[in-house]
């Protein structure tokens, strides 16, 4: 793809995924042929500071994992209060990483 | 194995676990403990904000349910009969699918997520753990 397209997502999305993985979108986004831009350009991903900040304010409730799509272990978290509070002081910490995944994992249909 | 399936995997084991071993703790201990101030409430939500959570109740609601006590079980948090569920489910489950070699359980969550993520039964959920939080209000947790 056009290398102005793919710097223009790059700016626009690096925020959304890891460090490491940019680099390699980089490289595939240059790989692959402009008809994709359609597609990749009304992608929409979650911001991983906005899932820090519902972790922080309602972990307990599991409402972090249901905004990034983790139905199954947001129930599970619900159920438990939280794990007891300690799942919900793991996700503190977790749940960026985990934003970038799914977010990745997002990207990755269009891209392959 | 699936890379879900080895995610999923732990998150089960750590949470079988930290269940036995808090309702293990909690049969042993007075049921009050928490409000006498002997163990932490567990409960995020209600040690910031002093309101209680939707799950308030569940540990009492399992031991209830453990003596027999349906109604009780019933009365103090309905998720116990749900959690009660899951802790005697999931590791005969487990121990299934590793026995068989098979992955049946990561299967059915998968397909189990997908079918909530469409909306209609998630609606009706969500309005049944709303139903329960104000409930918690009124007991006075």
């Amino acid at each position: 793809m056009d290398s102005q397209k793919v710097d223009m997502f790059i700016l626009t999305n690096g925020k959304y995924f890891d460090d490491f993985q940019v680099q390699v979108i980089r490289e595939r986004l240059l790989e692959i042929d402009d008809s994709k831009w359609a597609a990749l350009s009304t992608l929409q991903f979650k911001d991983p500071t906005t899932s820090l900040i519902v972790s922080l304010l309602a972990g307990s409730l599991g409402v972090d994992r249901f905004i990034i799509g983790d139905t199954g272990l947001g129930i599970g978290k619900l159920l438990t209060c939280g794990g007891l509070g300690i799942w919900a002081i793991v996700d503190w910490f977790m749940i960026k990483g985990a934003t970038k995944e799914k977010n990745l994992t997002k990207l990755q249909q269009i891209l392959y | 194995m699936h890379a879900g399936n080895t995610k999923l995997l732990r998150i089960l084991l750590l949470l079988i676990i930290g269940g036995y071993a808090w309702l293990f703790l909690n049969l042993h201990i007075s049921p009050d403990a928490a409000t006498r101030g002997e163990i932490p409430t567990l409960c995020f939500v209600k040690q910031v904000s002093g309101y209680p959570c939707p799950s308030c109740g569940t540990t009492r609601s399992v031991i209830a349910l453990l003596h027999g006590n349906w109604l009780d079980g019933f009365l103090l948090n309905p998720f116990g009969y749900l959690v009660l569920t899951g802790l005697l489910l999931i590791p005969l489950w487990l121990l299934y699918d590793f026995f068989l070699k098979k992955e049946s359980l990561w299967i059915w969550y998968a397909k189990a997520e997908h079918q909530l993520q469409k909306g209609k039964l998630a609606i009706v959920l969500i309005a049944m753990v709303m139903a329960n939080w104000i409930w918690n209000f009124y007991k006075g947790y």
